[in-house]
């Protein structure tokens, strides 16, 4: 099926650009950046004399087709860039290849930049964001910079706490976003137990978030994709750095060789010596604690037309704990991933790539106490290809069509006592395909519309997802966008939210249909004032057939497949504020949401008086009402800039035991047994969550060797101690409620080099 | 352009005005505690009501008198066979209720109902327990097993008639006379760091474990091995196979999630799951069977 439907897009798109390209010209090709040679992503580039443009894809590909014979002025722009002018002059029938390389500001001085519409229009999409990599390194962190934690800055984007850098989007849970590296799929990319995520900062060169409403070319996820993109490496010179920190250090290298590039980045926890320390005089400290991780990418420069490149990541976090004498805990989990790209110029209208990926998770939580171990096993192997194409017939249509094949292994097993207790393995099929098409048939109105199908072999699922998105420009300073697409998920994580070393992924199966649900979206984005953006979106998700491990199941022995989960629905609504400063010395953004999400399960938060009724919607405890972040940057003078972050949020929702009771002739175990009565779940609000982090940093040289940079940070300044949960001692009578706090104020300090 | 942000803020503060999700009251419910074991007489009834969860709590003060208790016998059409009345055991212990009659042994798998009313409150209540079939361990128990040595305890089953899709089991093992210094080292640890008693541990007991745990033959005999982690105490232990009804699965693996042993997240605190109509609590029943073993010191010579 899948070898007639390539034949089809390849025999239709090369028959459709052979025929329209007899009486007009082409003109195409990459946009990088010249001092490093990285391909530039949504990089804007036009004909001066016709007013016609296009942006570059993730490739940093671009094309502009249809042009009648002429000489023309190209421009290019990009955020931080010098302008890029070239004149071409094009025949009859010609296709002209021109690779840009744009110079980055700060170069030349005294050169005026530019900054490209196409990039800020892209981030401005419905549903998008986006957050560049420099950010991510200047922006105040607690262990290391990272990709997550600066997501959840974003309107829309929530943190669970501040030990967790799961992402909640618009109300759903860190499952329902698709999270991609280098297009392969990464299934739990957390570190120290989800304190901060797996993307090393120093590898990454592209970071966009699809909050909601996204469209066909992404699926398999109920609600948001975030892409990153690693670094393709330094087609130039040879480059590298290393960072070296309290708790984390990292080190990368960069360069060009004959045919390409190459890029590695190598990250590792350096706790061990205060571990060392620790354990002289504090008891139950790790035997063993490290994390590490390594991205790697090659590219090989086939043709001009063809580039080849070839992908990886691995990290492991890995810890033995002993609780007590006679009792330990050990973790290790991790990702593997590796992908190998063809990008191909077909002809001056088509554009393809294909991907072959790999994607391994694994996780081995086991305990064990008094001579009895606990053991589990959660893996999963993805083995995928993919392809992608882009269609341009003329300069009002890009169509996109690609497919997505491939073999999915998910295996979840317990033992007790060295016995296995339980032990599922599905292995299943799967295969998306989509087609999308962007139709801008005046400057004022962009139309993009598409179907997505995905079948599921387990359990024999077959689901269409229709996308729709409008856009209407009334102004250049003024867009109104509205998207509705419905979303299919068949993969479900099992997350407490505190923790994410113990993350558990199941899928469907027979009895287990896929999740679904509906997106609507709503956003109107301005330019007020040169140099500022604001930007609100309103959204109304519906989350149905939702799919989770019931956690009444203490024990998975003997049971069906379909008896280990609950069976739901939910819903989220909310509008989100966005301004942003984008010029000028002090910079940064302020990012508001009003958002509302509820869940319902059956037998799950019944009213004691009247269980007949059944469950009733509650909030998850992630739920927000109100989110408000403030990001700022300050470039004081040439060595020395600050950053500021300030949160504040919502108490998360908590249930209040409202009474108690006692079970005192349970047949066994000594004490009586103490239980709560609860009205609604989660109807109660921790006190609001506030936080003030600040970065300054001084630029410097490493004895003329390379540029260093000396980083100090200040997280939680005013030492906030922001409540996490509350925990019941039933010691005590009456019940005492202690709480369990967040961070404390924390300092650290970090030294950089590149050479 | 002013217009649609400030008709923004307006649909905003309409709609956060409208959380549906309304805190609610502490309200009062009867709590019914009673589990019927198989062979056995019929149990102790225990009533009381709930307390607010800022109140100080005793069940003397929680305690309910001036109950009618009956507990009824059903035939396997559903239909009563024979009833029993009970009376609060003393004057001067409120909320406990014995039954009249004494004689009266459980039948395993039968099902048996409980009805309560009250002579000084309207509240009504029903539960339902079928009891799991009788079990008895068929193999011989050896007299001395080293601590974590070669051997565990194994435990044979007897064949059983099902009542439900899986029997469920929880094991105990029960000192009497509990020391500190014949505790294991786990436990030893435990008490060491002053979180816990010896005699906390005295009637030890697992969690709520599924029979699919376990080798089942051919002619239904249950095989299990005893864990290490339920030997608290070196020397002479009873050890207790209990089967449980579904009633009492339910409300012991809940009790479990509501104290965080789940997978929800902390501070999401559900209740427990209750098969009484009319109220809370539990009205469930239990087979088990017993053994006695001795748990020597690893290391040291089998005398």
């Amino acid at each position: 099926m899948t070898k007639h439907l390539l034949l089809f897009i390849f025999i239709s798109a090369l028959t459709l650009s052979t025929a329209l390209a007899q009486n007009t010209g082409s003109i195409n090709g990459y946009i990088t950046d010249s001092r490093s040679g990285e391909t530039l992503i949504s990089a804007n580039v036009a004909i001066l004399e016709l007013n016609r443009g296009t942006s570059t894809n993730t490739s940093g590909y671009y094309s502009i087709t249809n042009l009648p014979t002429g000489t023309y002025t190209i421009v290019a722009s990009y955020i931080g860039y010098r302008q890029f002018e070239q004149e071409v002059e094009l025949e009859a029938g010609e296709t002209v290849r021109l690779n840009i390389d744009m110079i980055p500001d700060g170069l030349e001085l005294e050169t005026v930049v530019v900054e490209s519409e196409a990039e800020r229009e892209e981030q401005r999409n419905i549903g998008r964001a986006q957050i560049s990599t420099e950010l991510i390194k200047d922006l105040p962190s607690v262990v290391e910079p990272d990709v997550f934690r600066s997501i959840q800055l974003l309107p829309g984007v929530a943190a669970a706490s501040d030990f967790s850098s799961g992402l909640y989007i618009r109300g759903g849970g860190p499952d329902q976003t698709l999270i991609l590296l280098d297009e392969t799929t990464v299934y739990n990319p957390s570190h120290f137990f989800g304190f901060f995520s797996t993307f090393n900062p120093d590898a990454v060169k592209d970071v966009r978030l699809y909050k909601g409403g996204y469209p066909a070319e992404y699926g398999g996820r109920l609600g948001s994709v975030l892409t990153v993109f690693n670094k393709d490496g330094n087609r130039n010179e040879f480059q590298g750095s290393v960072s070296l920190g309290l708790l984390a250090s990292r080190a990368s290298i960069e360069g060009p060789y004959s045919r390409g590039s190459y890029f590695l980045a190598v990250r590792r926890s350096t706790l061990e010596p205060l571990l060392a320390g620790l354990r002289r005089t504090t008891d139950n400290i790790p035997d063993k604690f490290y994390f590490y991780d390594i991205n790697g990418k090659i590219n090989f420069d086939a043709t001009g037309n063809d580039r080849l490149s070839l992908a990886f990541y691995s990290g492991n976090d890995n810890v033995e704990v002993p609780i007590q004498d006679d009792a330990s805990i050990g973790l290790n989990y991790g990702n593997q991933t590796v992908s190998g790209k063809w990008r191909r110029i077909f002809s001056d209208r088509v554009f393809g790539s294909f991907t072959a990926t790999g994607s391994r998770y694994f996780s081995e939580p086991e305990f064990e106490i008094a001579g009895t171990p606990f053991e589990q096993n959660n893996e999963i192997y993805d083995f995928s290809l993919k392809g992608d194409f882009e269609y341009l017939p003329n300069d009002k249509h890009t169509i996109s069509t690609g497919f997505w094949t491939g073999n999915l292994m998910l295996r979840y097993s317990d033992s007790f006592d060295g016995r296995e207790t339980f032990n599922s393995r599905i292995e299943t099929q799967y295969l998306s395909l989509y087609a999308q098409d962007r139709w801008r048939p005046t400057d004022q109105w962009i139309f993009e519309g598409g179907l997505r199908m995905n079948a599921f072999s387990e359990g024999s699922y077959l689901r269409l997802d229709p996308r729709l998105s409008v856009e209407y420009r009334p102004t250049s300073r003024f867009r109104l966008q509205g998207a509705y697409g419905r979303y299919h998920q068949f993969l479900t994580l099992i997350t407490n939210e505190a923790f994410s070393g113990f993350d558990i992924w199941l899928t469907t199966d027979e009895g287990v249909p896929p999740a679904y649900g509906d997106q609507f979206v709503l956003g109107a984005k301005t330019i007020p004032f040169d140099g500022y953006g604001f930007d609100a979106e309103i959204y109304y998700r519906t989350m149905r057939d939702l799919f989770e491990l019931d956690p009444f199941v203490s024990d998975a022995s003997g049971l069906d497949y379909q008896e280990l989960f609950r069976f739901g629905e939910g819903y989220a609504y909310g509008f989100e504020l966005f301004l942003e400063k984008q010029t000028g010395r002090l910079g940064g953004f302020i990012g508001y949401t009003f958002g509302i999400t509820r869940r319902q399960f059956p037998g799950f938060n019944v009213d004691l008086s009247n269980p007949e009724a059944g469950g009733r919607y509650y909030p998850p405890k992630y739920d927000r009402t109100h989110d408000l972040n403030l990001v700022l940057n300050y470039k004081i003078n040439d060595r020395w800039s600050a950053n500021s972050v300030f949160s504040f949020a919502t108490g998360q929702a908590y249930t209040e035991p409202q009474g108690r009771t006692q079970f005192a002739n349970v047949p066994w175990g000594v004490n009586t047994r103490n239980t709560f009565t609860v009205g609604n779940i989660n109807n109660s609000r921790l006190p609001s969550y506030h936080r003030l982090d600040f970065a300054f940093a001084r630029e410097g040289t490493f004895f003329n060797w390379g540029e260093a940079e000396w980083q100090f940070q200040l997280i939680n300044a005013y030492s906030r101690r922001n409540i996490w949960f509350y925990n019941y001692d039933f010691d005590e009578n009456p019940v005492q409620r202690d709480e369990v706090a967040l961070l404390p104020i924390l300092p650290s300090i970090s030294y950089t080099v590149n050479f | 352009m002013k217009y649609p942000v400030f008709i923004l803020f307006i649909f905003g503060l309409i709609v956060a005005g409208c959380d549906p999700n309304s805190q609610d009251e502490y309200e009062e419910y009867v709590v019914l505690e009673s589990y019927i074991v198989a062979d056995r007489s019929l149990p102790v009834v225990r009533l009381s009501r709930t307390l607010p969860i800022d109140e100080e709590y005793s069940f003397q003060n929680a305690a309910l008198s001036g109950a009618n208790v009956l507990v009824t016998l059903l035939d396997e059409n559903g239909d009563d066979a024979v009833s029993f009345n009970y009376m609060q055991r003393s004057q001067s212990f409120n909320g406990i209720y014995v039954p009249t009659n004494q004689d009266h042994r459980v039948i395993p798998r039968r099902t048996y109902r409980i009805d309560i009313d009250f002579n000084n409150r309207d509240d009504e209540l029903t539960a339902h327990t079928t009891v799991p079939d009788q079990i008895s361990i068929i193999n011989e128990i050896p007299e001395r097993i080293e601590y974590r040595g070669d051997q565990q305890l194994e435990i044979v089953l007897s064949p059983t008639e099902r009542t439900e899709a899986q029997n469920r089991y929880v094991f105990n093992a029960i000192k009497e006379n509990p020391r500190e210094d014949l505790l294991t080292p786990f436990y030893l640890a435990s008490v060491a760091d002053g979180d816990s008693d010896p005699e906390d541990f005295a009637n030890n007991s697992s969690g709520l474990i599924n029979e699919g745990n376990f080798d089942i033959d051919d002619e239904g005999t249950t095989t299990l091995l005893f864990p290490w982690i339920g030997v608290a105490f070196f020397e002479e232990n009873l050890i207790v196979i209990n089967s449980v009804d579904s009633e009492m699965g339910e409300f012991l693996r809940s009790q479990n999630v509501q104290l965080g042993g789940s997978t929800l997240p902390p501070g999401e605190i559900p209740n427990v799951r209750y098969n009484v109509e009319g109220g809370i609590g539990i009205f469930g029943s239990i087979a088990s069977d017993t053994v006695s073993t001795f748990f020597s010191r690893p290391g040291i010579e089998q005398e």
